[in-house]
Order: C-alpha cells, then sequence, then structure tokens
C-alpha cells in the first residue's frame, strides 16, 4: 500500500518525463511500421519485376528452342531427301551442342507405317543418342497423344514430365542417366501437300522434328539475366505442385508444395512422400507467386520465391534501424525531460525550504528586535537611577563629601553614561544589519555636507576646515550611508581635536577607482592617525587604538561602518600613520579589481620609504 | 486652579528623578502618579480606585512612559484618543526606549510629543524644563464647550 502510493506519487510528479516517453515511443512504432510497410512494398515491386522478368526470359528460352526445330523443318522442306550426313552438317551449323545446351537430342522422326514413327537420325551423335535410333516413341502413350496433337495442330507439342535419357556427367559411374525433362514435336508434312485443315493434315504428315529437353539444362540460369538472385523459381508440369510434376527447380529445394503445405491446401503427405529437402525456415510473410504460363499446349505453372537473402536490400535494415533509434531517441527525450522535471522539483523543494528558512529567519528578526528593544529600554533604566542619584547626591550632599567623594562619584556618573551611550551604539550596530536594504540614487557630496555641517554645531569652540568633493553620486540606503558617513566624518572630526589646522575631506579617489574598476571614495584627516600595523584591528567592534582619556568613544563606530560598507556589497579600508592623519577608504558596490589588504601594505612601505 | 500632571510611571527610581526634574525647572504643579496603565486610565475615567472623582478636573499634561505592566502605554494612549472626554489631552511620551517604531506609533497613537528619557541626568533636567514650559506655561488646552 505505502509502495503502491511511493510508485503513484513519482508517476504523477514525473508525469511529463512519462507522457514525453509515451509520445516518442508512439511515434516511433508509427515511423517504423511505416518504413516497414514501405520497405515491404517495395520489395514487392522488386519481386514482381524478378517475376515478370524471369517469365520472359523462359519464354524466351524456350522460344529458341522451337525456332530451332522449325529450323530443321525448313531444312527438309528446302530438300528433296534429308541425308544422315546433311543433319549432321545441319546440327554442325546450329553448333547444337555449344549453343543449345538445353536440347539433348535433335532427332528427326519418319512415318514408316500408319503407327510407325521411329527415330530415323539423331544429333548431336553421341553414345545417349544414337541408342535412340530406330526406337519409336509412338508406342509411348504419352509420346503419341502428343505426337498425334502436334500433327492435328502443325504446331510444337511438348509432353508432360518424362524422363530423358542422356549421357552421364563426368565421373559418373553409369554411362547413361535418365533426366527428368519434356519431349517436343513438331509435325512435318509432305511437300506440295494442303495441311491447311486437320484431315488434310493427318494425310499429308510425313514425320516429326522430335527434341528432347531436359529440364534442368533446358531451363538452366533463366534467372541469370534478371538481377535477383535471390529468388528460386519452380516449374510444374499442370496444377498442383507435387513432385511428379516438376519440371524445373532453380534451387533444388522444393518450396510451392511446402507453401502449400503451410497453406493447408495439400496436408503433410506430400512432403512425407517426397522426402524431398525441405526449407529449414520460413517466414510466412515472405514473397511468393505463382503464375500460369502455355507452353506448346500444355499449362505449366511457374512458382516464384523471395530467398531469405532477397530482401536484405539496402532498406532491409531501415525498419530495424528506425525502430532502434527511434528507441534511444525516446530514452534519451524521457531521460531529459525527466532529469528537468526532476531540477524543477528539486528547486521547488529547496525554494520551499528557503521560503521556511526566511521564515525562521524572520522569526528570529522579531525575536532580536523584541530583545534589542528590552536592552534598550531595560538596560538604561538602572542607569538612569545610578547617574540620577550620584548627580543628587552631588548636588544635595556636596559638603558632607570631600573631594575624592565628590571626584568618586564624578567616575560613577561618567562610567554610566559612557554605559549608556555603549548600548546605544550597539543597538545602532544592531540596526544596521536588520531589516531591507533600500537602494535609491543619493548625493554622497551633500549628504556629507549636511553631516559636518551637524558636526560643526555641535562644537562650535571647534574650527574644522571641511574639504567635501561636488557631485559624488551613488546609489544605496540613504539611511545606513548616513550612518556610514556620520561615523567617518565623526571620527576624523574627533581625532583632529589637537591639531591646530584641522583638515577633513571627502571625496572620490580617481587612481584607485581606476585600478579598481569601482569607485573608490574617502574621507581623509590630518588627525592623530594610527599605527599600520593595527589597521585590520580599527574595524572590529569595541576595538580603539586610543585610550578613552585621550579620545573619547566606544569603539564601535568603525565595525558600524565596516557592516554598512559590506552590506552595499563594498569593501572599507584605511591607511595611516601616527600623527599624520588617516584616510579611510570604501567602495559602493561589488567587483573591487584589486586586494586592499595589499595596497594597503604597498602604501604602508611606500609611505615609509618616503619617511625616511 | 492647581493644574495637575499625570505621571504614568512604573518605576520608583524614575518616578523620584522625574519629581526632582520638575522641582528643579520649579514646576510645582500637583503630580499624580498612576503605577500601571490601568490606574491611569482608572484616574482619567473615574473607574476603580478612582470610582466618584471629580471628573470636571482633568491633568494638563499626561507624561506616559511606554512600558507598563498590565496595559502598555501605546495601549493607554490609544484608549484616551478613544474617548471623547480624554481626546484633547496633551500626552508626553516619556520613555528609555529609542525603538524608531516605538517612535512612530507613539505620534500615529496620537501623542503630542516625544521625549526620550537620557541616561544623564543633566540632560534630563534639561528635557523636563521644555517641556514644562511648553505644556504647562505656554500651551492652552482647548476648552471643552460648556
Amino acid at each position: 500500500m505505502h509502495l503502491l502510493g511511493a510508485v503513484l506519487g513519482h508517476l504523477r510528479r514525473a508525469i511529463l518525463a512519462y507522457a514525453v516517453l509515451l509520445v516518442a515511443l508512439i511515434l516511433t512504432f508509427l515511423a517504423s511500421y511505416y518504413v516497414r510497410q514501405n520497405a515491404e512494398a517495395s520489395a514487392r515491386v522488386r519481386f514482381d519485376d524478378t517475376v515478370q522478368t524471369s517469365r520472359e526470359a523462359m519464354g524466351r528460352r524456350l522460344e529458341r528452342y522451337v525456332n530451332v526445330m522449325f529450323g530443321a523443318r525448313g531444312l527438309f522442306s528446302a530438300s528433296s531427301a534429308v541425308s544422315e550426313d546433311e543433319w549432321g552438317g545441319f546440327a554442325d551449323g546450329l553448333e547444337l551442342e555449344r549453343r543449345y545446351e538445353g536440347i539433348q537430342m535433335l532427332g528427326y522422326v519418319r512415318q514408316e507405317g500408319p503407327d510407325s514413327y521411329p527415330i530415323a537420325y539423331v544429333q548431336p551423335s553421341n553414345k545417349a543418342n544414337e541408342g535412340l535410333v530406330g526406337y519409336d516413341p509412338y508406342r509411348m502413350a504419352a509420346d503419341r497423344a502428343t505426337m498425334d496433337r502436334a500433327r492435328d495442330t502443325g504446331n510444337v507439342e511438348v509432353t508432360g514430365k518424362t524422363f530423358v535419357l542422356s549421357e552421364a556427367p563426368p565421373k559418373s559411374l553409369a554411362d547413361l542417366v535418365l533426366e527428368e525433362g519434356i519431349v517436343a514435336y513438331l509435325p512435318m508434312y509432305r511437300k506440295g501437300e494442303p495441311h491447311g485443315t486437320v484431315v488434310e493434315r493427318r494425310r499429308a504428315l510425313e514425320g516429326y522434328v522430335v527434341a528432347y529437353l531436359p529440364m534442368n539444362r533446358a531451363l538452366k540460369g533463366i534467372l541469370d539475366g534478371s538481377y535477383d538472385p535471390s529468388v528460386d523459381v519452380e516449374v510444374y508440369d499442370g496444377e498442383g505442385f507435387t513432385p511428379k510434376n516438376l519440371l524445373y527447380d532453380d534451387d533444388g529445394v522444393r518450396r510451392a508444395s511446402e507453401a502449400q503445405e503451410a497453406a493447408g491446401s495439400f496436408g503433410g503427405a506430400v512432403a512425407e512422400v517426397t522426402g524431398l529437402p525441405i526449407g529449414k525456415s520460413r517466414d510466412p510473410s515472405s514473397l511468393s507467386d505463382s503464375v500460369p504460363v502455355e507452353v506448346a499446349g500444355r499449362e505449366w505453372n511457374l512458382y516464384f520465391e523471395a530467398l531469405p537473402g532477397f530482401d536484405r536490400g539496402a532498406n532491409s535494415r531501415l525498419p530495424l534501424f528506425v525502430l532502434l533509434s527511434g528507441l534511444g531517441v525516446s530514452l534519451l527525450l524521457f531521460g531529459i525531460t525527466y532529469m528537468l522535471v526532476r531540477a524543477r522539483l528539486r528547486a521547488e523543494e529547496a525554494g520551499l525550504g528557503l521560503e521556511e528558512a526566511n521564515r525562521e529567519l524572520e522569526v528570529t528578526n522579531r525575536e532580536l528586535e523584541a530583545f534589542s528593544y528590552s536592552v534598550s529600554h531595560d538596560l538604561r533604566a538602572p542607569l538612569r537611577s545610578i547617574d540620577g542619584f550620584s548627580q543628587i547626591l552631588l548636588e544635595d550632599y556636596a559638603d558632607d563629601l570631600d573631594e575624592e567623594g565628590r571626584d568618586y562619584l564624578g567616575r560613577v556618573r561618567a562610567a554610566s553614561q559612557r554605559m549608556g551611550r555603549l548600548i546605544d551604539d550597539l543597538l545602532g550596530l544592531s540596526r544596521v544589519t536588520r531589516g531591507a536594504l533600500r537602494r535609491e540614487r543619493l548625493n554622497l557630496s551633500s549628504l556629507a555636507r549636511e553631516v559636518a555641517d551637524g558636526l560643526r554645531e555641535s562644537r562650535p569652540d571647534r574650527e574644522v576646515d571641511f574639504e567635501i568633493e561636488d557631485g559624488i553620486e551613488v546609489d544605496g540606503d540613504p539611511h545606513l550611508i548616513r550612518v556610514a558617513l556620520t561615523n567617518l566624518l565623526g571620527n576624523a572630526f574627533k581625532f583632529t581635536e589637537k591639531e591646530e589646522r584641522a583638515r577633513v575631506s571627502f571625496g572620490e579617489d580617481r587612481r584607485l577607482s581606476e585600478l579598481g574598476r569601482v569607485p573608490v571614495y574617502y574621507v581623509r584627516d590630518n588627525g592623530a592617525g594610527f599605527e599600520m600595523e593595527y589597521a585590520d584591528k580599527l574595524f572590529g567592534a569595541f576595538q580603539r587604538l586610543h585610550g578613552t582619556d585621550e579620545f573619547e568613544g566606544t569603539g564601535i563606530g568603525l565595525a558600524t561602518v565596516q557592516r554598512i560598507v559590506h552590506r552595499h556589497g563594498g569593501r572599507v579600508w584605511a591607511e595611516g600613520r601616527v600623527g599624520h592623519g588617516a584616510s579611510f577608504f570604501f567602495t559602493l558596490r561589488p567587483g573591487l579589481q584589486f586586494d586592499p589588504s595589499r595596497a594597503l601594505a604597498r602604501e604602508g612601505s611606500r609611505e615609509e620609504a618616503g619617511a625616511r | 486652579m492647581s493644574k495637575i500632571i499625570l505621571l504614568v510611571e512604573d518605576n520608583p527610581d524614575d518616578e523620584l528623578l522625574t519629581r526632582r526634574a520638575l522641582k528643579k525647572n520649579n514646576i510645582g504643579n500637583e503630580v499624580v502618579v498612576a503605577r500601571d496603565g490601568v490606574e491611569a486610565l482608572d484616574y482619567l475615567f473615574g473607574t476603580g480606585a478612582y470610582e466618584g472623582r471629580d471628573l470636571s478636573v482633568m491633568p494638563q499634561v499626561i507624561l506616559l512612559d511606554l512600558k507598563l505592566p498590565k496595559l502598555d502605554g501605546l495601549e493607554v494612549l490609544r484608549r484616551l484618543r478613544g474617548n471623547e472626554r480624554t481626546s484633547l489631552l496633551p500626552v508626553v511620551i516619556l520613555t528609555s526606549s529609542k525603538e524608531q517604531q516605538d517612535l512612530v506609533d507613539g505620534y500615529g497613537y496620537g501623542a503630542n510629543s516625544y521625549i526620550r528619557k537620557p541616561v544623564d541626568f543633566a540632560q534630563f533636567i534639561e528635557a523636563v524644563r521644555q517641556l514644562g514650559l511648553y505644556w504647562l506655561v505656554l500651551n492652552e488646552t482647548p476648552r471643552r464647550g460648556g
């Protein structure tokens, strides 16, 4: 139940990724399907072309044999009597053996009597053929039917499947072999006698030109001319793809009957009976076709089948390629989308975490606020009492105290007042860190001038020369910047107290601005200065480089300045020499190109060198 | 007719110091002290311990501390300003707080001025002097009709 919930939650969050995967997979399968269809269609077209070409090639091949028979008949027509030598000369002229390999025997059958048609001449003359001389095919039923048919039609007629005697191939044990084949008969009629009708033809019959055609040789290589050898062709005499009437098989593996068996029309009996080799595997989607053709009065059936190699054409692997690359792309898309979704989810979670942290920070800030309020309010109340009652003692009981007692009371008052200031400054420091930074365009020059005026008013007895550069504008928080300037100028004012001609200047240091690529401002005085050794301690809270008796102060001012500058993304640093005044530099923007602490060391050594 | 000053202050030290500051500045007005916010309202509205008080006598000025037990100063101020009888009474907030928010709230609720009690007693005396001069001598509270 828990697991199911987790899985559902996962699916819900990553729904986009899964949707992308689903769409990509659907597109992939569609594309693959169409490419496959396309490939199959183009294979079909190629196959049909091959079938057509083969049919035509077979027609031409048979036509050649028929032409030879007609040529032989022509020889008899042209001459009154043809001798055996002349017959041999004719065959030689044709180069029968070489050019007509498919004709095992071309012979002349002479009518000797009403039912006697012995073979008179044979060519080429060899052992197999010579034995046929005197043999009367008319005595064989199959031959007789064909001969009668030829006599009546006056055309070439062929027998069904029969056996043809031929010489054994080299290295064979037997001398002669019987090959599967057909026998073709062309009738010859006596010269001068009409043979326009069946009756006339029967009367005028003189003999036959006979050709023995072993099919394996006669049709051998009819597909060689066509462009695809990966097609098997089988030729059957008459209907039915049985071994009994198989005339020719291109590759020696009978496929037609097997196809029929697969189709269920003949059943397994045929294959069992034949015992012929059967194709090992059969792809039911493979291409096959059977075409009936009319050959010299008989119907043949041509069976074509694409061999496994056929569709390994240029684009046969395309569907698989499309499928695999599509799957790859789908997974890739899914992966990318999933990562994007996850990144977004994480960002959202992080955002939630951030919000939580922000809320906590707000709570903390409010608590801090309350704490500061308490400190400011409650810590000061007892101080007021201490100071107030010390004052009352001094006023009302001055006579009862000696000089020392009054001095002690004065110290009590000074200490309590100092603590009051410390509390105020600490609160100020913490206030600087809290709250949002509000940036706006400020005129630093006029702000500095206002602060300077305030300082002058606070000590009308002092004469301080303020030099303030005009037209300095910055982006910053007006309240915080005022606090920072008040502290910096106030310090300068304070530490020049003992100078005869006190000078305080404020402006932008062009040289450092150029060096740092960020405007660098300075507050400089010719006051007490400080030891560079302690420069880094200046900005720590409660760090003072002078005794309280020398210059008053809480040591919080510069810490406050530093916080304000840092909140603006800027830097603050100082240079000084004891008795030669101090310079405070600050930026109000991030991106200062040099390290102030190093620059400071350089300045220090330079000034030392100058002082020597 | 003596002009009464209502001092709302819980700290006896501060009360004493305030009284002394007033005395030092020769402000001899009668000072009524309320120790907390509730007592201050009781006095002003004649309720609780001040049941049956003559309400025609109202303080010339109220010195109001912000941090008070029970009811804080700002709440007292809010209720004062919400009541017709006391809405126009001058109220001076006297507090140790320097928080900006207190100042804003104080004026927002209708305080007439805001004096921060300094640690330095001399400064406090000076502040009270100016306060007395303004609110007790110079300022004339508008008379209620009739």
